[in-house]
């Protein structure tokens, strides 16, 4: 048993979580030498979508390739993220200079129509999302740099939105150079962010009540540099640390429980995790620097 | 303990007094952030027990970026946007100094027939980052352009103090030691050194030390600039105020590339003469040279405005420091040329890291920004580059605000378009 932990966790382990390295993300070629990317699991289908130079690549639960799309950037401009429904819709999120679109697509990637998105009151005038997420009949579009997240129905019309930034009590003035590092939702509706600057993490409930956790340093279990966050289907959150390069977990309540990563050759190794997403079946996906692509691992309950 | 008290409490209200911002942002906060910020004391993996494998990497892994530029506005401590944009996409980071993954923005294209590249390591400092891949050294260069300085050696901190031990003090000396730094003095927001607490200098820049076998200025640069810079240009110029000192800088590691006097070099760090700031202050585009001084301004092609440093300075500068075009005055008195007058100190979208392009006659041509996308049949102009990065290489600047056929900005000062 000690000589399985000493190969399960390359450092730090805790006796609660059970990590393992599975593989990369790859194709036939090998694995795809992706840094820092956006990842979207379809959790429906355990399928990762992968947008990078404005290329969507889906790989199956074995991590292999098994389709891609290109758009054409004349077509739908820049695309900076991915999201589908529950009936295999693609939404892509794109840019053409500073004015962003949502795209629909089929299955295929084939372009469908265009998300028009209306209603925003006044004070959203200037919204640029980065970040789009779907959930239950809603697209979630979030500003990370503005700190602003915005619901809209599929068909584009406005629902709600919430500022983050005034949430946690940024001051305004600080709101550019505070900025969500990394966002995502997980299965209850709660929102999950990090803010680096403030070496903290949050978790915002539906009823927008939140609570923060993090405590900055270089110590297992702080925070240095975080990005990426993400929640797995045993209740952990999972927290990126590019700069430590480690990914935290913590358990539901907000404890912390273990890391994995460091810097280092062998597979169970990490480079600047920056991006983190988690499918049904445990596994979790971590995007990292040096072209090392996306890694894949396997956190569990013991 | 009462004695404590009260010093805790004057030193408080000398914080107060001098409004310092306490939120957990500001890192560096104009000197030494915190150490384990950057060092790992148990269990580093890079020299000098630095969490990245080496000192770029590092700071990158905080300064570089993967976002899309929100708004038009970027936040201010990212200098990278990484992973580099896809072919035809421009880097986000708009700060004055550029963005370094023009780095990796490298052009083939044909002009007349003949092949033609633009390799994307002449576009500006070719710092070495092992965790960022193409962020390795410069394979043309083996030294500094003009000097000595190795190219194998060249990181953040060839020109920053990553630990900001310099220090504008209660007097207006420099020094690295003499008071505690209470903030960065870098911006139009930043507090006067007073009351025994210093400031840091303009951006941690290095000042008298020796690095690398190269030796600093005895001081650093003196410059203010707005908090608000990583930003389009489209609606409003940012400018950054340059008093003095800036080419000496850059001659540190660059001594012969320019001079202040002869035929053979361009001047720099030399105030420039009537007629010319005349020419800088009437130019309104090619052909035009209606302009007056009070609104001469371009953040283009910017020049430092000759003060040397003191309260008064430094209070001009920050008042000319703005993102909103109220302060568009021209060149004046002792206005001095420098390098980033004509280069960008990161990196740029052309070669030889210029903040125009001088390889072809037209930054504007019939119109628009050439691109292989908009003037296909002049690819001479674009040189490879789609019309969004030719854009966004001057800064997303309104193309209207140029002339239909606009000559490159040497003529700022030299007025011969």
């Amino acid at each position: 048993m000690a000589l399985f932990l000493l190969f399960s966790f390359p450092a730090r382990a805790n006796a609660e979580v059970k990590v393992s390295h599975l593989y990369n993300l790859a194709n036939f070629e090998g694995i795809v030498p992706y840094s820092w990317v956006n990842m979207f699991v379809d959790k429906g289908r355990n399928e990762v979508y992968v947008s990078a130079s404005n290329i969507v690549r889906i790989f199956n639960d074995s991590g292999m390739e098994v389709h891609r799309f290109g758009q054409d950037s004349s077509q739908v401009g820049v695309i900076v993220d991915v999201a589908v429904d529950e009936s295999g819709s693609i939404y892509l999120l794109s840019y053409v200079e500073n004015i962003y679109t949502v795209h629909r697509c089929n299955f295929r990637g084939d372009l469908k129509d265009k998300v028009s998105v209306s209603g925003l009151p006044e004070e959203l005038g200037d919204f640029a999302p980065d970040r789009i997420f779907y959930r239950e009949g809603n697209l979630y579009l979030v500003g990370s740099g503005q700190m602003r997240v915005v619901v809209v129905g599929t068909d584009g019309r406005f629902r709600e939105w919430l500022d983050l930034a005034e949430l946690i009590e940024v001051p305004e003035k600080e709101r550019r150079d505070t900025e969500i590092s990394g966002f995502t939702m997980d299965d209850e509706g709660n929102m999950l962010f990090t803010v680096n600057v403030l070496f903290s993490a949050y978790k915002v409930f539906p009823d927008k009540k939140f609570t923060r956790f993090g405590t900055k340093g270089s110590a297992p279990g702080r925070f240095s540099n975080i990005s990426g966050i993400a929640a797995d289907k045993y209740g952990h959150i999972l927290v990126a640390d590019s700069l430590r390069s480690v990914v935290l977990v913590f358990s539901k309540a907000l404890e912390f429980l273990t890391e994995f990563g460091y810097r280092g050759s062998k597979p169970e190794n990490l480079f600047g995790p920056k991006r983190i997403a988690t499918d049904n079946a445990g596994r979790v996906y971590i995007s990292q620097t040096r072209e090392l692509g996306v890694s894949v691992f396997s956190v569990g309950n013991n | 303990m009462k004695v404590a008290r009260l010093a805790m409490i004057a030193a408080v209200a000398i914080l107060l007094a001098i409004g310092v911002s306490t939120t957990g942002n500001a890192f560096h906060s104009g000197g030494v952030a915190e150490c384990v910020g950057c060092h790992e004391m148990h269990g580093a993996s890079g020299p000098s027990l630095l969490k990245g494998t080496d000192q770029s990497s590092t700071c990158m892994q905080c300064h570089a970026n993967s976002e899309v530029l929100n708004g038009g506005v970027g936040s201010s401590y990212h200098v990278v946007n990484y992973p580099t944009p896809a072919s035809g996409v421009p880097p986000a980071e708009m700060t004055p100094g550029g963005d370094f993954a023009w780095l990796q923005k490298s052009y083939y294209f044909t002009v007349r027939g003949g092949a033609n590249t633009d390799l994307g390591q002449t576009h500006g400092h070719n710092i070495i980052a092992a965790d960022f891949t193409g962020y390795t050294v410069d394979t043309d260069n083996p030294t500094a352009p003009g000097g000595i300085f190795p190219s194998a050696n060249l990181t953040c901190i060839s020109c920053h103090n990553q630990h900001g031990k310099g220090r504008l003090l209660p007097g207006y000396t420099y020094g690295v030691t003499g008071a505690p730094i209470v903030g960065s003095g870098s911006y139009q927001s930043s507090p006067e050194p007073s009351n025994g607490l210093a400031v840091g200098v303009y951006r941690l820049l290095r000042f008298n030390e020796t690095v690398g076998g190269v030796t600093f200025p005895l001081g650093p640069p003196l410059a203010i600039t707005n908090s608000t810079y990583n930003r389009s240009e489209f609606y409003f110029q940012t400018r950054t105020a340059y008093g003095s000192g800036m080419s000496d800088f850059c001659g540190t590691c660059h001594p012969d590339m320019h001079s202040t006097a002869g035929f053979l070099r361009h001047p720099q760090g030399a105030v420039i003469s009537g007629a010319t700031q005349a020419k800088y202050n009437s130019y309104v585009k090619s052909g035009d040279l209606t302009g007056t001084s009070a609104t001469a301004y371009l953040s283009l092609v910017p020049f430092e405005e000759g003060l040397t440093v003191s309260a008064a300075s430094n209070a001009t500068l920050k008042s000319h420091a703005v993102i909103n075009n109220t302060q568009l005055g021209g060149m004046s008195g002792a206005a001095t040329v420098m390098c980033v007058s004509c280069h960008r100190s990161h990196a740029s979208g052309f070669p030889e890291m210029t903040r125009w392009n001088n390889e072809g006659e037209f930054m504007v041509y019939n119109g628009v920004y050439p691109g292989t996308d908009t003037t296909p049949t002049v690819p001479q102009f674009a040189r490879g580059r789609s019309s969004v990065e030719t854009a966004a290489s001057y800064y997303n600047k309104p193309v209207s605000s140029f002339a239909t056929y606009q000559r490159v900005l040497c003529n700022k000062c030299h007025a011969q378009d």
